[in-house]
């Protein structure tokens, strides 16, 4: 069988963005780049025995020998991809990156492969050309247009969704549009390519309305065009999400469902749903929902993995599409942890903490740490914290992030758990934000 | 050390507010928005919302600055400086 080599970047959806569009206003976020690149690690739980993992940046050594211990088997590189490379004005993806002479990628990939993205960016297709592995992948355009906001709307009318938002191109429209939406309550801004938790703006009234105008007039001003799509703020009791791939043939494989813990707009922890709650989406029809998303975009021109995120709201409704993401997904990660947990019987929920590095030591003190407060997963008991990144917070900025898994069964175990994880960083040197 | 002269008890307020009083520790003129507070990017564009009505001034996100969040007090000189223009 052909090996995969797996490889990606995260927050894909910068580097579909047309540059040519205004932007919603957001904060500077410096150090987010870095942490953001560093995330690529997480791609080690798509790995089979035989396969590659490709990072920008080598694994720090202490985790991969964890890793290993804990039974994820996977080869991956020990050098940093050459600086650099992205010619339009873009920011850098790995394929750019991939696409600079570097002896020891040739090296590496000799033998080839079947290239396995976390998502198809630019860049992609010509990196496998490259290294002559194999692939097929959806021209970019269509990878480009079924990943907007807008396509996500559309595929709401197709799906009879009732109320679904508008898309404007235009201040008028917004004003107008915005207007009218106040009048029935909150609603969304949405970027046409947002980014989880970044391209989204609650508008509440009229004066966050006016300002949101006067932000985005500064830069139509400078010559950037616009395109939102607009949604009615719904009451949401939950979020969750479903994660299939759709085969070139146009046939649709279901591989989960996970129920997610937002914090606010973003991501924040993915958790197994339970028996009942799979039922309740069952009896509301939702998977045919899925199955029909599944053929539309297939009829449109794509194929491979899907996350579509979905949200029951508190009357009790499933509302079976938010948003359409045709690549790989946390939950699809989540999903890939479970698969080599249950090996040994257990599950685990994906999830994070941001902290500050104030005098922290290595990561392997901090493993040590895990290990001395009785919470490092070791493989063998059904409790304990495995930690799936090292470099988002130990190679990043002061400030990063740790992804992990919380292994344990019950909300209780699991509070428990993360109070106790909050001690060991905070015995390590790490401070976590609040 | 220069003195803010926009009133910080107001300004923890507005911070109070757009955290839907889910706060954990004590604000003071020294706390970090983002790493003390935590605030979020949509709570920190929800403040600046507040704080362009409460003091008339005009926040321009093309300029700001991540500096500005280190401390109430720092995010309180910035907008002096906005009232000043």
């Amino acid at each position: 069988m052909t090996r995969g080599i797996h490889c990606g970047t995260f927050e894909s959806e910068s580097h579909w963005r047309d540059p040519q569009l205004a932007r919603l206003p957001a904060l500077p976020d410096t150090g987010g780049l870095i942490m953001t690149q560093a995330m690529d690690e997480l791609l080690f739980v798509f790995c089979e025995p035989e396969d590659r993992l490709i990072t920008a940046k080598p694994m720090n050594e202490a985790h991969l020998e964890y890793l290993h211990r804990v039974g994820f088997r996977f080869s991956c590189n020990r050098f940093s991809l050459p600086a650099g490379g992205a010619a339009d004005g873009r920011p850098h993806n790995v394929f750019d990156l991939m696409r600079q002479p570097c002896v020891e990628l040739s090296s590496y990939l000799q033998g080839g492969g079947r290239l396995e993205p976390f998502a198809v960016l630019p860049g992609t297709a010509e990196m496998a050309r490259c290294f002559e592995l194999q692939g097929r992948f959806p021209a970019l355009e269509v990878i480009r247009a079924v990943n907007t906001k807008t396509y996500s709307l559309e595929m709401r009318q197709r799906l009879g969704i009732p109320d679904v938002g508008c898309v404007v191109t235009g201040l008028p429209g917004l004003v107008d549009e915005g207007r009218r939406l106040l009048q029935q309550g909150p609603f969304l801004v949405k970027d046409d390519y947002g980014v989880s938790g970044k391209g989204n703006q609650l508008v509440q009234s009229m004066g966050q309305l006016v300002m949101l105008i006067r932000h985005l007039a500064r830069q139509l001003d400078q010559g950037l065009g616009m395109r939102f799509v607009l949604e009615p703020y719904l009451a949401k009791e939950s979020d969750f999400s479903c994660q299939f791939k759709v085969e070139e043939s146009g046939a649709t494989h279901l591989l989960c469902v996970q129920r997610l813990l937002n914090n606010g707009l973003a991501f924040g922890t993915s958790c197994t749903p339970s028996a009942g709650f799979l039922d309740k989406l069952e009896g509301s029809g939702y998977f045919e929902s899925i199955m029909r998303v599944g053929a539309e975009l297939h009829r449109d021109g794509y194929y491979g993995d899907v996350c579509i995120d979905s949200m029951m709201l508190t009357d009790g409704t499933i509302y079976p599409l938010v948003e359409i993401n045709a690549r790989k997904s946390m939950s699809l990660i989540k999903h890939r942890v479970d698969y080599h947990l249950e090996k040994s019987g257990l599950r685990g929920c994906l999830t994070s903490v941001a902290a500050v590095r104030e005098c922290a030591g290595s990561f392997s003190d901090f493993l040590q740490g895990l290990q001395d407060q009785n919470i490092l997963f070791d493989g063998r008991r059904d409790f304990g914290v495995l930690p799936l990144t090292s470099g988002p917070l130990f190679d990043s900025a002061q400030r990063g992030r740790l992804y992990f898994a919380a292994v344990c069964e019950g909300d209780d175990r699991r509070a428990s758990l993360m109070s106790t994880l909050s001690c060991a960083m905070a015995k390590a040197g790490l401070r976590v934000l609040a | 050390m220069q003195q803010s002269l926009i009133p910080q008890q107001k300004l923890i307020e507005l911070i109070t507010q757009v955290k839907g009083g889910a706060i954990s520790a004590p604000i003071t003129g020294s706390s970090h928005l983002v790493d003390d507070v935590g605030l979020d990017s949509l709570q920190l564009i929800n403040l600046v919302i507040l704080v362009e009505d409460e003091f008339q001034v005009d926040v321009d996100f093309n300029s700001f600055q991540v500096e500005h969040l280190s401390s109430v007090d720092k995010f309180g000189q910035f907008i002096q400086q906005l009232a000043k223009t």
